[in-house]
């Protein structure tokens, strides 16, 4: 017979479609496992539908063509040709679907190819943007780390400011000297505690002041505004201010102007330092030089005075002898006599004002010199109703010096209170004493309650032969001669007039003279002196 | 319902009407085209036309736009197999279409059926193209190593911590 076997081509194919539906299987299987493994790849979708498609005609295919050799392998031809449209349908049918599919690979790639471009740019764009975050917290970081070091920073300087500011404060709150602070207005902006007080201001309210207000005189306030204007500062310019209460006081002021970067001035701040004190100590010190001078040619000239007088006088009572005492000669040579003893008076009184005469010293307890003088001069003052109140102090430490010329200074001081009430008719001394502790001194005070001294007048009181007693009333020596004494004694005489009250701050008519003694170096000596 | 969708409502309405009417009354104007013998084997050569067109347009999209890793490769084997199968399965349809059954004898058992000779081209092409599967079977193999290896390689980027 001739002819080829179909055996073989019957068992490739029953072997082969059991392999072709094995391996579209296998390779659907891989192609899920992609689409797990990336499910937001559309290539490995696609390439998973593709298998499915060919897994489905893989069973089209592999099931007919099986079912065919079994059913020719078991003799029943017959049933063959029913199922095989069936089965030819279905196989073209996957088959077209393999094909359609297949197709459209193309786009699908395309799809994905633009969304995979899509997609790297938005990677490149979040790469980008993570990288700018990174740089972002980067900088973040430098700046945190800056931030920190400022802050550090901040924080010193504050503290150093704050000390600084501290040191200035005190140095402006604690200062004994007028530091002001003023605007172009020449208003006073801010002031310390010691400039208020140093113009009369006590209290918490602080009084809006200005430069107008506390200058007292208008010419010192224009020279200080144009030494301002013209230097943009004022050293040691010496003026006087106005009290609250009107009084003035000298001062010593410095002052510098704030300008802005244009130069114009928009402040100014300064010093001012009250030199009242100092000024009246200088004042007493060329007085005191004054009183020296004087009393060095009043002794000169008492001196080459005496001499003289005592042959004058001698003279004058050698020839008294001579002459009958009703003689004319005689009343001439007595007026001789008389006022040559005048005249040598006088020349004792220099001679005691410029400490030219001899003087005992020992301790002695002021308030008993005090106590005789008044038992002299009371009698003469109850006549004229002068009261005397004496007030003082128990166990007054002593003073070294003369009593008689410390009773002396006493008599004058209440004699010229004495002269000073007389015309009134009435009035009142007040005889004080007291220990300065503090000082170590023993300060005796006469005040009367008469006219006052005029202030013009107060410089010149201490001056010899100065007087406003009427001719023949006083020599002018009195005072002199009291500050010559108490000069001798080491000590110091203070005038007030009027007199303003420690309590109440008010003024009082009248003249306080206090005589002021150094405390003895040895209290034990005046217990020895009955 | 404004005026212009009740218009299209009622138009609607006339057209299944008369469709309807249609299948009620069947007339032998409205016969559907008959489909004969010959028109399974024609559709389904012209499928394996289609698979054919269908892969070769894959192999050149996977030529020009696909990496060259080793998975592509073996996808690139799987279209020109699945090709070449396609056009021996064409043939071999149209070639039994070719023969009548007098050219088979298998009534004694399905195991000894033959090709009766005398051979010819056709007889041999017809021999020839029953063992299709010898690469229907390498083309799907292809297939299904080409996507394990594009698995295993996703697989080793992803565990690299490469991503995608």
């Amino acid at each position: 017979m001739t002819g080829l076997p179909l055996l073989p081509s019957i068992l490739v194919d029953m072997v082969g479609s059991i392999a072709d539906l094995v391996f579209a299987f296998l390779a659907m299987r891989y192609a899920y496992l992609l689409t797990r493994k990336q499910p937001e790849n559309f290539l490995w979708s696609y390439l998973f539908y593709i298998c499915i498609a060919i897994a489905a005609f893989s069973i089209s295919r592999a099931a007919g063509h099986l079912l065919k050799q079994f059913l020719f392998i078991s003799g029943n031809n017959d049933i063959w040709p029913i199922i095989s449209p069936y089965s030819g349908g279905f196989n073209t049918l996957m088959l077209i679907s393999v094909s359609a599919v297949t197709l459209f690979y193309h786009k699908g790639v395309e799809t994905h190819r633009v969304i995979a471009a899509k997609a790297a740019k938005l990677k490149h764009a979040n790469l980008l943007l993570k990288e700018a975050a990174r740089e972002m917290k980067d900088l973040n970081l430098h700046l945190e780390e800056i931030n920190s070091h400022l802050e550090e920073k901040v924080k010193e300087r504050t503290a150093e400011l704050s000390r600084s500011e501290e040191k200035f404060r005190h140095l402006f709150s604690a200062s004994k000297d007028m530091v002001y602070f003023c605007n172009t207005g020449q208003d006073i902006t801010d002031i310390n505690e010691s400039g208020l007080e140093m113009l009369g201001y006590y209290g918490k309210k602080r009084p809006r002041l200005n430069l107008h207000d506390i200058f007292y005189s208008e010419g010192d306030l224009q020279t200080f505004f144009k030494s301002m204007q013209r230097d943009g500062y004022v050293k040691d310019f010496e003026t006087e201010f106005k009290r609250k209460d009107g009084t003035l006081i000298n001062v010593l002021m410095s002052a510098t102007a704030i300008r802005d970067e244009k130069g114009n001035i928009v402040s100014c701040e300064g010093i001012a330092k009250d030199l009242t004190k100092v000024k009246t100590m200088m004042e007493q010190l060329a007085a005191s030089e004054k009183m020296a001078s004087v009393g060095q040619m009043a002794a000169g000239v008492a001196h080459e005075i005496n001499t003289p007088l005592g042959i004058i006088l001698g003279y004058a009572q050698l020839m008294m002898d001579d002459f009958d005492e009703d003689s004319e000669a005689y009343q001439n040579l007595l007026v001789i006599e008389r006022q040559t003893k005048a005249s040598r008076k006088i020349v004792a009184d220099l001679l005691k004002f410029s400490r030219q005469t001899g003087s005992a010293r020992e301790n002695l307890n002021i308030n008993e010199v005090l106590t005789d003088v008044v038992a002299v001069t009371e009698h003469n003052l109850q006549l004229d109703h002068i009261q005397v109140h004496m007030d003082l102090a128990d166990n007054l430490p002593a003073v070294v010096g003369d009593a008689e010329k410390l009773r002396q200074v006493f008599v004058n001081l209440i004699n010229n209170a004495h002269h000073a009430m007389e015309k009134q008719g009435k009035g009142d001394i007040f005889i004080t004493s007291w220990f300065d502790s503090a000082n170590k001194q023993i300060v005796a005070e006469v005040r009367d309650t008469g006219h006052g001294i005029p202030a013009d007048v107060q410089a010149r009181i201490f001056d010899p032969f100065f007087t406003t007693k009427p001719v023949g009333k006083g020599t002018g020596l009195g005072l002199s001669v009291s500050y010559g004494i108490i000069q001798d004694h080491g000590g110091n005489i203070e005038v007030e007039s009027p007199v303003v009250d420690k309590k109440s701050g008010k003024k009082i008519p009248g003249t306080a003279f206090r005589i002021i003694l150094p405390e003895a170096k040895d209290p034990e000596a005046i217990q020895e002196k009955p | 319902m404004n005026k212009s969708l009740q218009q299209s409502w009622q138009i609607a309405k006339a057209v299944i009407l008369v469709l309807m009417s249609m299948l009620i009354v069947p007339d032998a104007a409205w016969a559907l085209q008959s489909h004969g013998p010959p028109e399974g084997i024609y559709v389904h050569q012209m499928a394996h036309a289609f698979f054919v067109g269908s892969l070769v347009f894959l192999f050149l999209d996977l030529r020009r736009s696909a990496t060259k890793s080793r998975g592509w490769i073996y996808l690139k084997k799987f279209c020109l197999l699945m090709i070449v199968w396609n056009v021996v399965a064409f043939t071999g349809h149209a070639v039994a279409t070719l023969l009548a059954p007098r050219h088979i004898a298998g009534a004694e058992s399905f195991f000894h059926a033959r090709l009766l000779g005398p051979m010819d081209p056709t007889k041999l092409i017809f021999y020839i193209t029953r063992f299709d599967h010898l690469l229907l079977v390498p083309s799907l193999f292809f297939l299904f190593v080409g996507l394990r290896t594009l698995y295993l390689n996703v697989e080793r980027e992803v565990s690299q911590g490469g991503g995608q």
